[in-house]
């Protein structure tokens, strides 16, 4: 249902970013490449160790040699959301490739099977889409248990069922083109057909609800490690972190406000840059 | 009457066959939901009896097998899966494997308190979003209010409650951090839920009363004399109501997923946290149960969705919403 969320953010911001330039894409694509930089290098960020607890400097408000101030055991609260940045991307990253790929295997063969094995295939799709994305996931964590590799296979499980959907209407439409007609008449496989004229023709509205997915998958995958069925403590983890600083919030609200800033940023920034997508590099196709 | 006959096609099944097959579909969904939950219940690896005693619960294969004589699972699957369904259509969920107690009754015990949750959220995000509405039509306004959506919508529920909870329970000591006793407790709560809420029905009530704005019957109120406010509350709201009624699917699922999260912040109890136990517990009958009551919540929600088009439309007939219904 978060695939709804993503539609809704995504109208919005199409004022903002239609056509040509704008601030908010610009701003939204610095800020997605400063994050990945971060996922990718965090050393350039911090020159300080995420797990290194230092007794002197417990729970010490923001200051300049703590920006985001310190935990309970002296750990710096900026490091380890520096450091988390890798993981929480890495997942939200991971979730959601795997997702589009399931989906556009599931969703092309929906759009050129025989109707009755289609049919089958897509109630399943609208029972799971019956219930929520987020209890989608939970429901997986109670089958396969808790663990950081759980809760990337629970995000896209749950994120499958909309890009099935997407796939096969996608499929459906480019199945009757001129040029697989074309191929068709030419005695080209079917396979063949498929693979090189089909699923490429699918993929650019798919990318863009996939950039917009990015962000749902990386609020979930922190939900799942904020109830403790992700990784554990020392992780740095956005979600986990968030997780200790409930306990903390009476004496130290910055370890539960800061990770929270990263995660909202990352995914106003995912659904603008979406859109730019959307209204550049398809604007052509569709 | 020819045109009536052309409109409705002539061999349209009657009104009452419609609503057979409404209510049939409605039966499918739980049905396949709780097919969904057998599944699951066979896939989990490990054999069900050792997750039902637990880590620490050590029996002989003598004691084990009894056990398994008395929950049937020493029949073959389809028999199973079978009596399964037909304990469902009796109301019996199983019992919980770790509370000992039957599943119907967990749920049950706690039904009440995340029922309180979610409607008082659902009425939180009703005013938040009229009052949007009423007070920032204008164009600069909106920008500021749009954003502020935008910030609600992309942000996690769990650190929207965490922020509340610092901001008002720690920092200004207006409401109470934790527990539920009262409707004081029930305000931060139901407000980190109804914010995302808020902020998608806005989005779209925004865009559907811009619509409803260039509508000929708007311009006939204005030019009656009707005031803005009159005008946003009798006409446009209404007519923008019908889009965002549509999303009633994904608001119900905030409501729900957010009722997990929002009652494991706040330290209440509900079916959340009856869910989270059962979950990191491996209680799977629990499990199931909740995936049932999911269905069925989902199930009634959009068969109150269908009809309520009708009392926001008037020109939809009671036929065009049951055909709306089947799809």
């Amino acid at each position: 249902m978060n695939s709804i969320a993503g539609a809704v953010r995504g109208r919005w911001t199409r004022r903002w970013t239609g056509r040509g330039t704008s601030a908010p894409g610009i701003i939204a694509l610095f800020v997605l490449a400063i994050l990945c930089t971060m996922a990718l290098f965090p050393a350039l960020f911090t020159g300080l160790d995420p797990l290194a607890t230092d007794v002197s400097v417990i729970l010490k408000p923001p200051s300049w040699a703590h920006i985001f101030g310190t935990d309970q055991v002296g750990r710096d609260v900026y490091t380890r959301v520096v450091y988390g940045a890798g993981y929480s991307l890495g997942v939200g990253f991971g979730a959601t490739v795997i997702a589009l790929v399931v989906g556009v295997v599931l969703g092309t063969l929906a759009g050129l099977v025989p109707r009755a094995l289609d049919g089958v295939l897509m109630r399943g799709v609208e029972i799971v889409m019956a219930f929520p994305e987020f209890l989608v996931a939970l429901f997986v964590i109670a089958v396969l248990g808790p663990g950081p590799v759980n809760v990337v296979i629970a995000v896209s499980v749950a994120a499958v069922p909309a890009y099935i959907r997407v796939a096969r209407a996608e499929t459906l439409v480019v199945r009757r083109a001129g040029y697989v007609e074309a191929a068709k008449g030419l005695g080209v496989h079917p396979v063949w057909i498929t693979l090189r004229h089909i699923i490429p023709n699918t993929l650019a509205p798919l990318s863009v609800i996939a950039t917009i997915g990015i962000g749902t998958a990386i609020v979930a995958a922190a939900g799942l490690s904020f109830l403790g069925l992700g990784p554990q403590d020392p992780t740095p983890e956005w979600g986990l972190i968030l997780s200790g600083g409930r306990n903390l919030l009476a004496v130290a609200w910055w370890v539960a406000v800061f990770p929270g800033v990263f995660i909202t940023a990352t995914v106003i920034s995912a659904t603008v840059f979406g859109r730019r997508l959307r209204s550049r590099g398809t604007g052509g196709l569709r | 009457m020819r045109g009536r006959l052309a409109a409705t096609g002539g061999g349209e099944p009657s009104l009452g066959l419609r609503l057979a097959a409404r209510l049939g579909a409605m039966v499918v969904v739980v049905w396949g939901a709780a097919t969904l939950a057998f599944l699951v219940l066979r896939l989990v690896p490990g054999d069900p009896v050792d997750i039902m005693l637990g880590v620490q619960g050590q029996a002989s294969p003598a004691v084990k097998d009894a056990i398994r004589a008395d929950l049937g699972l020493d029949r073959p699957a389809f028999e199973q899966y079978f009596s399964y369904l037909g304990r469902i259509l009796t109301g019996d969920l199983g019992r919980s494997y770790q509370l000992r107690l039957p599943v119907v009754e967990v749920i049950g015990q706690q039904l009440a308190a995340t029922v309180q949750l979610v409607a008082v959220s659902l009425l939180f995000a009703l005013v938040l979003v009229v009052l949007g509405a009423l007070m920032f039509g204008g164009r600069r306004s909106r920008i500021i209010v749009g954003s502020l959506e935008l910030v609600a919508i992309s942000s996690p529920p769990f650190w929207i409650g965490l922020v509340l909870l610092a901001m008002f329970g720690f920092g200004l000591n207006w409401f109470p951090v934790a527990g539920d006793d009262g409707f004081r407790s029930l305000v931060l709560p139901s407000l980190t839920i109804a914010l995302p809420v808020a902020g998608i029905l806005g989005q779209v009530l925004a865009t559907g009363m811009a619509d409803a704005r260039a509508q000929p019957f708007a311009l006939t109120a204005t030019a009656r004399g009707i005031g803005a406010r009159r005008l946003v509350l009798r006409h446009t709201l209404r007519h923008a109501a019908l889009s965002a009624v549509t999303l009633s699917g994904y608001i119900v699922g905030s409501l729900l997923g957010g009722a997990v999260i929002v009652e494991s912040v706040f330290g209440r109890s509900g079916i959340g946290r009856v869910t989270l136990a059962a979950i990191t517990q491996r209680d799977l009958p629990v499990v199931m149960g909740i995936i049932i009551l999911t269905a069925v919540v989902f199930v009634i929600v959009n068969l109150m969705v269908d009809l309520s088009y009708r009392l926001i439309d008037p020109r939809l007939t009671l036929s065009a919403v049951a055909i709306r219904g089947v799809r």
